[in-house]
């Protein structure tokens, strides 16, 4: 049993510390909105914060992040009122949706940095596949968040 | 009024007769919930009535439009609703949507149509009977209106939602009368807009948000992958890596004893399918049953696993391309075009051009790996996937549970992508199987590797074309020899299932030659089946995302010959075109892409077209290649004929997206077979375009010829981009592209 403190609560769970940070939320904790894409770091669809850097959270162990602020898409904010959930809606960026959770996430944390990203600073940070191909909208979106965040 | 129902033609009018009798078969929602996370599930609230299976409207004239096809990204559950609210005259700020149900299409005589998506068709094939589900509720209204009033019905016009009687100026709302619409009945159908009549639809809609955007942009909405189901077990699958290969032994005690594990379960041990069924058949393999997938997961890795691969195990990419090769050399190839006489006139011509072209495997790679969960009890079986086709859901889980039809329910949830991967069902097969062997639900989970090394794959393909130019540089003889697997057939069927079985032709898989409106006075197209034992199927335009960078990349090579400028050479072949959209879309993309404008060094514009499910595409796109060899796209100009523009984001969403697969597949795609199995596994040795390598993307819509055309625009930038990249990478370094990806060739210049 392990304490882990998710969107600003603690919970329980019953996992042995080994166990990824990403099965812990969708399975022991029932939080689905992160996603499972690969297991071992290369798509980004897993991306929570961890005392708000961007992580993935296929190959965190559960136990390597008792005691630290996690977040995850479902307390990025209450009600789709983050920048980036904002300007994500206002241009339409997804399509089947599956990778969104882990690009806005990963946005977040690179705006929470770098108020104003450049391009190359997305090229750098934003590494997260999308296979319906929407970066040209993600791109926009981030630009667009960057703009309507208050400084 | 007569009671004129035309039982067989128009089902939906039958539906609401002979079911219902109309009330309270539909619910809707406040406006802002749209769509519903779970959108299989009928929403709560407010009953409404029933106007037909497609339109349930409310008091508060809140309207629920029901989508027989599922969403994946494509736009469908928004755009489905604004066909029939374009003859509904409906207010579309109080349009929801939710999907129509499987079960009842199949209770009812399918009344909902065609309601599997791929091909682009979504639109195109819809429209009609779309259409016409709103013109009838909207003219039912129009009578309940008008016997409310007692006035002729032919005084009354319907807008936004308001029925207005136009002597008078009285008015009554769309709510205030669909109770009474229920049992109104027309003598005859409606006839539906002409698209040049249409006011919403490429007019109004233009700035309408898709319903899905708000669930996908906080994690709400479920797809297959996240579904609960009270008192579910998790399975971690594998079949043998070797397709057709068998179990030999497995420990299944030493995985029992690991923490969390249920059980321990053989599939498709001894099960014999008709080839027709192959790629959703029970493969052979194990699957580890626990409270959690990690605990499955852990155990399936860990377990030791013996199988029987037999011959199989020889098969390497190396002696499939070697057996394809030679399938290009063997005479009698079955003929599936021919004009004039090319063997003759390619001996009498002045010059020729000759070259061999391949493409390997490749996998859709949609970013949720295969899963599906099934609940098999005594009167019933539940499923909850993610599916581009129900009604095989519905085929499937009936055939391995044993139960009629009637009885199985298929949930659809959203779908994290499927490019033709999610059609057949194989998943739900071992769900089923699974929960019918342990009584209880089951949901079953595909890793990454799984997903990747045992999907439906793109077959291989190879082409050696021969083309004789004259005097003036022009193309004037082609003689194409194809050595490939169809991909809407799988092993065991020779050729079968939507093939031309007559002259033993892939008709499909020969798309993006066979099809190409251009004027070749002698031309012969023949097919060579190669079999395989890998499982294929369609992808993102299927035959046409081959055939376009073989054909189109082959036609530059005859520019360079013949030495003409690739857009005059293109003129000239469609100079006979029937289909005015070749020209026009050509046009239009050489004019907004400044062909010809000077480059620097070491950059080039690439030029290719090609039609894909009737939608004609023109692109240029520039491409800078390093001295080293490394390739950039920078940007792709499209111009495409649908006939009409329907929803304009989604189009150019499409386009957007379709762009980057393309440009994965041109670059980076590949799957290969050692000792019988795919060797690649996930995104690292399977690597996809990211943020940093997508092109900027300009869609241009000056192509569009209009008339009664429509057609889609899913597939299409997806074919066209690793043509147009290759034709550019020529022009750009002198070295031409003849098989994919580009990341095996040397690309480097001086
Ligand atoms: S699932 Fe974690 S990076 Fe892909
Ligand atoms: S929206 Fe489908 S994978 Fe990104």
């Amino acid at each position: 049993m392990i304490t882990l403190n998710v969107n600003g609560k603690n919970y329980n769970v019953d996992v042995t510390p080994d166990t990824p940070l990403l099965w812990t939320l969708r399975d022991n904790m029932g939080m689905t909105g992160t996603k499972y894409g690969c297991g071992i770091s290369e798509c980004g669809a897993c991306t929570v914060h961890v005392n708000g850097q961007a992580k993935r959270s296929c190959v965190t162990p559960a136990g390597s992040v008792v005691g630290a602020q996690i977040t995850t898409i479902e307390g990025l904010s209450a009600d789709s009122s983050h920048p980036v959930q904002k300007a994500w809606i206002e241009l339409d960026v997804p399509q089947c949706g599956y990778c969104q959770s882990g690009m806005i996430m990963a946005t977040a944390a690179l705006l929470a940095r770098k108020p104003k990203p450049t391009d190359a600073d997305i090229d750098k940070t934003i590494t997260n596949i999308c296979r319906c191909g929407t970066y040209q909208r993600i791109r926009a979106a981030i630009h667009l968040a960057a703009k309507n965040t208050k400084s | 009024m007569t009671n004129r129902l035309e039982m067989n033609r128009r089902q939906f009018v039958v539906t609401t007769a002979a079911v219902g009798g109309g009330m309270a078969m539909g619910f809707a929602l406040p406006a802002s919930a749209v769509v519903l996370p779970e959108p299989w599930k009928t929403p709560p609230a407010a009953a409404g009535s029933e106007i037909n299976a497609w339109i349930v409207i409310a008091p508060d004239d809140t309207i629920t439009i029901r989508v027989g096809q599922t969403e994946i990204g494509t736009g469908t559950i928004t755009a489905m609703p604004m066909i029939v609210c374009e003859e509904l005259e409906c207010d579309w700020s109080k349009v929801n949507a939710e999907y129509a149900s499987g079960n009842r299409s199949l209770r009812e005589n399918n009344v909902y149509g065609r309601m599997s998506i791929g091909g682009s068709a979504s639109v195109t094939q819809s429209r009609p009977f779309l259409q016409a589900a709103g013109a009838n509720a909207r003219e039912r209204l129009k009578m309940a209106a008008a016997a409310e009033w007692n006035v002729p019905v032919t005084e009354i016009t319907a807008v936004k939602s308001v029925l207005t009687h136009t002597p008078t100026g009285r008015k009554l709302r769309y709510g205030q009368v669909a109770a009474k619409a229920v049992p109104m009945r027309l003598e005859k159908d409606p006839v539906i807009k002409h698209p040049s009549q249409f006011n919403f639809l490429g007019k109004e809609n233009d700035k309408a948000k898709r319903f899905d955007t708000p669930l996908k942009v906080n994690g709400s909405a479920v797809f297959g992958i996240d579904v609960k189901v009270p008192g579910a077990v998790v399975a971690a699958v594998k079949v043998a890596p070797v397709f057709g290969a068998k179990v030999k032994s497995f420990d299944a005690a030493g995985a029992k004893a690991r923490p969390g594990v249920i059980d321990v379960i053989e599939m498709g041990k001894d099960k014999k399918h008709s080839a027709a069924t192959f790629a959703s058949q029970l493969n052979n393999g194990v699957a580890v049953i626990a409270n959690t997938y990690w605990q499955a997961r852990t155990a399936l890795d860990a377990m030791a696993i013996e199988w029987d691969e037999g011959d199989l195990a020889k098969i390497s990419t190396a002696s499939h391309t070697r057996e394809t090769l030679a399938a290009l050399d063997k005479p009698g190839g079955a003929v599936a075009n021919k004009v004039g006489d090319a063997v003759a006139a390619l001996k009498d011509a002045r010059r020729t051009v000759e070259a061999v072209y391949e493409t390997p495997f490749i996998d859709h790679a949609m970013m949720e790996p295969i899963n599906a969960t099934a609940s098999v009890t005594a009167d019933k079986v539940e499923v909850w996937v993610s599916t581009q086709n129900p009604i095989s859901v519905i085929d499937v889980a009936a055939e391995e549970s044993g139960m009629s039809k009637d009885k199985i329910f298929c949930n659809t949830t959203f779908i994290g992508g499927g490019f033709g991967r999610r059609g057949v069902s194989d998943d739900v097969r071992q769900a089923v199987f699974l929960s019918k062997t342990l009584n209880r639900p089951v949901k079953v989970m595909w890793s990454r590797e799984e997903t990747l090394r045992h999907g439906t794959f793109r077959p291989t393909a190879a082409a050696k074309f021969k083309a004789g130019l004259d005097a003036e540089g022009f193309i004037n003889a082609m003689h194409v020899t194809y050595a490939g697997h169809s991909s809407v057939v799988w092993r065991g069927a020779a050729l079968g299932n939507g093939v031309d079985d007559k002259n033993k032709i892939d008709a499909n898989q020969l798309r993006g030659i066979r099809d190409i409106d251009y004027a070749l006075p002698n031309f012969l197209l023949e097919w060579h089946p190669v079999q395989t034992h890998v499982p294929t199927g369609a992808w993102r335009g299927p035959g046409v995302n081959q055939n376009a960078f073989m054909y189109e990349s082959f036609i530059d090579e005859c520019c360079v010959a013949g030495g003409k400028d690739p857009l005059a050479m293109r003129r000239n072949l469609l100079r006979n075109a029937k289909d005015p959209g070749w020209l026009k879309v050509l046009n239009e993309v050489a004019e907004k892409s400044k062909w010809g404008k000077p480059m620097p060094k070491g950059s080039a514009q690439g030029m290719a077209m090609t039609i894909d499910h009737g939608t004609i595409t023109a692109a240029v796109v520039e491409v800078s290649v390093s001295q080293g060899g490394e390739v950039k796209v920078h940007t792709l100009d499209m111009a495409f004929d649908i006939g009409h523009v329907f929803y304009k984001d989604a189009i150019i969403a499409q386009i957007e997206g379709g762009t980057a697969m393309g440009l994965s597949s041109a670059l980076y795609e590949e799957l290969t077979l050692r000792n019988g199995r795919i060797v690649e596994g996930n995104f690292d040795d399977y690597r996809l375009v990211r943020i940093d390598e997508m092109p900027q993307v300009n869609v241009h819509f000056g192509g569009l010829t209009g008339g009664d055309k429509v057609t889609g625009v899913g597939e299409p930038s997806t074919v066209i981009v690793p043509p147009a990249v290759a034709n550019a990478i020529f022009r750009a370094t002198g070295k031409r592209v003849r098989s994919t990806p580009f990341k095996n060739l040397d690309l480097s210049w001086s």
